[in-house]
């Protein structure tokens, strides 16, 4: 399982390295999400993967699972959820004034010198 | 009385939030004044308390005792940047809220100022790694605010770039704290220094440092990792230029004090050729950068990547002395660069224009910001007796202490180029005669005319306190590098701070007659 685990957070990072290296908005938003998504995995892992019971003190049955990674991630889930959402808007105000995607076009305006 | 260090905390969240609900432009700016008032009122005293009493103040949120719960833990250097902070953000406070234009404050210009204060706050006071990141995430969300507010085209093009940049630098952090965790089981920052001290240096912490220092140098703007910073800092108006230049890449310096020297000191002596080899490539880079630049903001964007080099030099060293100088280097470098960025906010207001070429003769129409402007200038360069001198002193003396002459000779060349830099801002934007210029057609400049007398004051008003400040730190430099040197020894030595925070829960197992579980780290 840990391995199974371990190959697709590879996958992940992969995938997401070669979308930040594209120039498109929306293809480095993907990136973004997939970088954060591989991170998440990763904490999961961290927890130590086994069949445990719930981490709650009443049911009294030993071994808990571990419930901090847990916390981890759903904090780390709200935060990239907010950021998505700023970036989507982003990426729209950019086509909005733009009309296109590509990052390459992005010139600064800059005063002719002189 | 601990618990009172949530205060920095709570007043910019409240101020956030009735600044939101104000009716009325002048209800709000005195509902903001005054409560960054109190906020630097609350940050001197806890600066006080600690220096007074030689203590670490702990709350733990929610009773929750640590290492379980979220600690909260202030120690000299997180009071020393809480109160630096509070007087930057009074200071940007007064001149933002009179600058900023109409629509932008309509927007939510101060209410976002204050959401990012709280985030740069938690990051100083909180004592939980995991906590740390989360405040990082709540500065960014504010900075991201105030970068774009406003909607013009080039803040949306400066906007991306600052945004993807940093979120990425985040995710690195929390795999980073992702890993941690596996490694050693806790998130508490004086409960990591425990478990890390007990560990005999295996090659997962150096890793594990070695992706802290990639997350943290993105958000200093350290080479290779700076690109962002000078391609989006010119862009929004100069208030909020003003308090990124002064903060927010120190932010990252202070998560690089807390995690390589307090958390993981043995990992530094691995990684100190990379990380001083950061450092110069740091101070070289900001400079000929600024040496190149024409437009007043993005000189001093690229000064604060040539500082921040300087700033790393002082903690590569891995000593006291070094540790002392880097300290009282930040301290100088905050006030001054926010100075400097919020005169040259009013420089372009006079002249209309963003290009040095287009400026000159300031000395005659504002002598008295001509003079501050010389004064701050002359401290950021280094020249005695300012602040400036007296920090690259100690960094260069640490240098050469640590034996590094080939890194203090390039601080020195580095020193050199910024006085030329810096002078060029002085001849181009003050000393030349007047010149005729067609407007900018893309500047969005302070609109002077619209203020009355008491607001001209009041927009200088801030930049006379820290240059006060500057010269402060010159003429008692012996008082304040003591200070400095406190702060580096108290956070090298680790016990205090581990005692106090982790003090009940040592008794507790000491009373049972077991040790504290460690967690043994995956080595065969």
């Amino acid at each position: 399982m840990n391995f199974v685990l371990a190959l697709t957070v590879g996958v992940l990072f992969g995938v997401s390295t070669y979308f930040l290296l594209k120039r498109s908005v929306v293809k480095l938003l993907l990136g973004v999400l997939m970088l954060s998504y591989g991170t998440e995995l990763l904490i999961f892992m961290m927890g130590d993967l086994s069949e445990r019971n719930m981490p709650i003190l009443e049911l009294g049955e030993e071994p808990f699972a571990d419930p901090i990674p847990q916390a981890l991630i759903l904090t780390a889930i709200v935060i990239g959820f907010g950021f998505t959402a700023f970036t989507l808007m982003l990426a729209y105000r950019f086509y909005f004034d733009l009309r296109t995607e590509d990052l390459d076009q992005m010139v600064e305006e800059t005063e002719v010198h002189g | 009385m601990d618990r009172f260090i949530v205060l920095p905390l709570l007043i910019p969240l409240t101020t956030a939030i009735l600044a939101m609900i104000a009716p009325g432009r002048v209800p709000r700016r005195w509902v903001v004044r005054t409560a960054l008032t109190l906020n630097l009122a609350a940050a001197l005293w806890i600066f006080a308390t600690i220096l007074r009493d030689n203590t670490v103040l702990v709350t733990n949120a929610g009773a929750w005792p640590a290492p379980y719960g979220i600690t909260l833990a202030v120690d000299e250097l997180s009071a020393l940047m809480l109160t630096i902070t509070a007087v930057l953000a009074l200071g940007v406070g007064i001149f933002g809220d009179i600058t900023i234009d109409i629509t932008r404050e309509r927007f939510g210009f101060l209410p976002i100022l204050n959401f990012m204060l709280m985030g740069i706050n938690l990051a100083f006071i909180t004592g939980d790694i995991f906590n740390l990141y989360v405040a990082f995430e709540v500065m960014l969300t504010g900075s991201f605010g105030l970068l774009v507010l406003g909607d013009r085209d080039n803040q949306i093009k400066g906007g991306i770039k600052y945004m993807i940049i940093n979120l990425m630098s985040s995710t690195i952090f929390l795999l980073a704290i992702g890993l941690t965790y596996g490694v050693l089981g806790t998130l508490n920052m004086a409960h990591l220094a425990e478990r890390a001290a007990d560990v005999e240096s295996p090659g997962i912490l150096t890793i594990l440092a070695a992706m802290y220092l990639v997350g943290f140098s993105i958000k200093a703007a350290a080479v290779p990792f700076f690109f962002w910073l000078p391609a989006s800092y010119h862009t929004p108006p100069a208030a909020v230029t003003a308090i990124f230049g002064g903060i927010l890449t120190k932010v990252g310096i202070y998560g690089m004090l807390r995690v390589h020297v307090f958390i993981f000191p043995n990992e530094m002596q691995h990684l100190q050729w990379l990380w001083l080899l950061m450092a110069g490539a740091t101070m070289l880079v900001g400079v000929t950068g600024a040496l190149y630049q024409r437009e007043i903001r993005r000189v001093f964007s690229f000064l604060i990547i040539s500082h921040v080099g300087y700033i790393m030099m002082g903690i590569g060293f891995d000593s006291r002395v070094g540790l002392a100088a880097a300290i009282f280097y930040m301290a100088h470098h905050m006030i001054v660069k926010t100075a400097l960025f919020m005169m040259a906010g009013i420089l372009e207001g006079i002249h209309k224009a963003k290009d040095l070429h287009r400026m000159g003769g300031t000395v005659n129409r504002a002598p008295v910001l001509s003079v501050l402007f010389f004064i701050a200038a002359m401290a950021l360069s280094g020249i005695p007796p300012l602040s400036g001198f007296f920090a690259k002193f100690a960094l260069l003396s640490a240098a050469f202490s640590a034996e590094q002459y080939i890194l203090g000779g390039i601080s020195l060349i580095v020193s050199l180029l910024t006085i030329i830099a810096v002078y060029r801002v002085w001849h181009e934007g003050f000393w030349k005669p007047a010149v005729d210029h067609i407007l900018d057609p893309f500047i969005e400049e302070i609109v002077l005319e619209r203020l009355d007398n008491v607001q001209r004051r009041l927009i200088v008003a801030p930049s006379v306190v820290l240059v006060g400040l500057a010269i402060g730190m010159g003429l008692f430099a012996n008082a304040s590098y003591e200070l400095a040197d406190r702060i580096a020894g108290q956070l090298l030595d680790r016990t205090r701070y581990v005692d106090a925070v982790l003090g009940d829960y040592q008794e507790e197992f000491e009373a049972e007659n077991t040790l504290p579980p460690t967690f043994q780290v995956g080595r065969e």
